[in-house]
């Protein structure tokens, strides 16, 4: 499954991802351009939640909520919907990649 | 992008026809056969292992069997596959940014799928909802109604997202792999491939998300680009499914042991352990052996759970009937009591 490459590579850089990695309200901002009043909006809503984290002082996100608020945010510009559209797009796809899961569990018989 | 044609019931060994009972016994049968772990010829069997749970994916699930018989109706072994008119590819689609200035098409290498499931049945995510949405409406102006825009300079690129086949050993010891990501520019035909490594870190579970941050689309008016995000498939495994951080493992049993109690050793993913099954053990009933699941973080691990499942002889010789009739008559066991 190799693709054809310009040219030879010589030297790969290795992504090391930290899946208990945590990121400032500050941080979020830069990584996903939003800006803090986008991401204190959705956080009121419910559409993403900040990991308690009271030792860190404030708000922290990881990267499930990084990719969730991204998700928001690329919805929204796509569709051009409203909070409550968002809220129920979101609750969708959550669900159906539940059943998914639940469904791939049972198949695996 | 023209693709090969997976055949995907001649890799598993069954008929077009064949019952959704001998797929799964079909799949187990070769899954066991070419588990990296028993294989000799390991990276082989690896590439052997992968192909038949990309083959199993598609036929054990009847929608997508469904969709693969009438995208392959007209196909003949050895010739060339031309998808039939009207098939929009699932992936590898074009992508346009919201303001249409730029579109790319983007193609996975090394995620543990083959060009065509990528192609035709990589996941209808929200991937494919984003594009349709660009598609349906152009140019997208977003609105502000619940926000003011965002007045960055730039516009961030274009989050990817891509599914990755992961073996439950690799989930188990966690892993590097080599992953590549071409970008064709269908205006210029220009395409150029990223090839990077990602570390698969012990413990991903089903469904989990790798985050490689620069690897989407590029940003726009000088916007950072946007990232890609590797979605963990678990391949199914010829002995354990998991679910969160649990594995299960389903035990058969003849009758007897199940009433009777018995000692029977099990596989686990590091070595084997002896399991006690208690008397009077029903079918279905789950006995758990804590701490022999997948990692979960801070040294601990999820627990193994032993699913019960109760075989009875289909051929008897005259002394067992004899003795399955005289316990007919002397028990009395009610399996179905009012």
């Amino acid at each position: 499954m190799n693709l054809p490459g310009p040219d030879p590579v010589t030297a790969l850089e290795l992504y090391e991802p930290n899946p208990a990695a945590l990121y400032t309200l500050e941080e979020v901002v830069r990584l996903t351009h939003l800006t803090r009043r986008q991401i204190v909006r959705y956080c009121q809503c419910g559409l993403v939640a900040p990991v308690a984290a009271p030792e860190a002082g404030g708000w922290t996100f990881n990267d499930e909520g990084l990719r969730r608020l991204r998700r928001l945010d690329a919805l929204r510009q796509s569709y051009d919907v409203n909070l409550p559209a968002l809220r129920l797009i979101m609750e969708l796809l959550d669900e159906v990649e539940r059943l998914r899961q639940e469904l791939r569990f049972l198949r695996a018989l | 992008m023209p693709v090969e044609f997976k055949d995907y019931y001649a890799i598993l060994g069954v008929p077009r026809d064949a019952s959704e009972e001998d797929i799964k016994k079909a799949f187990r049968k070769l899954a066991r056969q070419y588990h990296p772990d028993v294989a000799r010829d390991k990276k082989a069997a690896e590439e052997k292992f992968k192909e038949i749970n990309e083959a199993y994916e598609v036929l054990s699930d009847p929608a997508k069997r469904k969709k693969y018989d009438t995208l392959g109706a007209q196909w003949q072994a050895g010739a060339g596959f031309e998808p039939p008119p009207g098939w929009e590819s699932a992936r590898g689609a074009r992508w346009a940014s919201p303001d249409g200035t730029q579109a790319f098409e983007f193609h996975f290498g090394g995620t543990g799928f083959s060009d065509f499931f990528e192609q035709f049945f990589g996941r209808g995510g929200l991937d494919d909802l984003l594009r349709q949405a660009r598609a349906g409406r152009g140019a997208g102006v977003p609105s502000g109604e619940d926000f003011e825009e965002a007045t960055a300079a730039g516009r961030r690129g274009q989050d990817i997202e891509g599914d990755l086949l992961v073996t439950l050993e690799e989930a188990f010891h966690g892993a590097v792999r080599s992953i590549s990501l071409q970008k064709t520019d269908p205006r210029t035909g220009r395409s150029e491939t990223h090839t990077f490594k990602v570390r698969i870190p012990a413990g991903v579970q089903d469904g989990q998300t790798i985050r490689v941050p620069g690897k989407g689309g590029e940003g726009l008016c000088g916007g950072p680009p946007g990232d890609l995000y590797l979605r963990v498939r678990l391949a199914a495994h010829p002995w354990f499914r998991a679910r969160g951080s649990d594995l299960y493992y389903d035990l058969d049993l003849a009758p007897w042991e199940a009433v009777l109690g018995a000692t029977v050793e099990i596989p686990t993913l590091d070595g084997k352990v002896t399991v006690r099954i208690p008397p009077g053990t029903s079918s279905g009933q789950q006995l758990r052996v804590r701490g022999r699941g997948l990692p979960r973080g801070a040294g601990e691990r999820g627990d193994l759970y032993v699913v019960v499942n109760i075989e009875v002889p289909d051929q008897l010789s005259a002394e067992e009937r004899h003795l399955w009739e005289q316990l007919r008559r002397v028990s009395r066991f009610n399996p179905r009591p009012s």
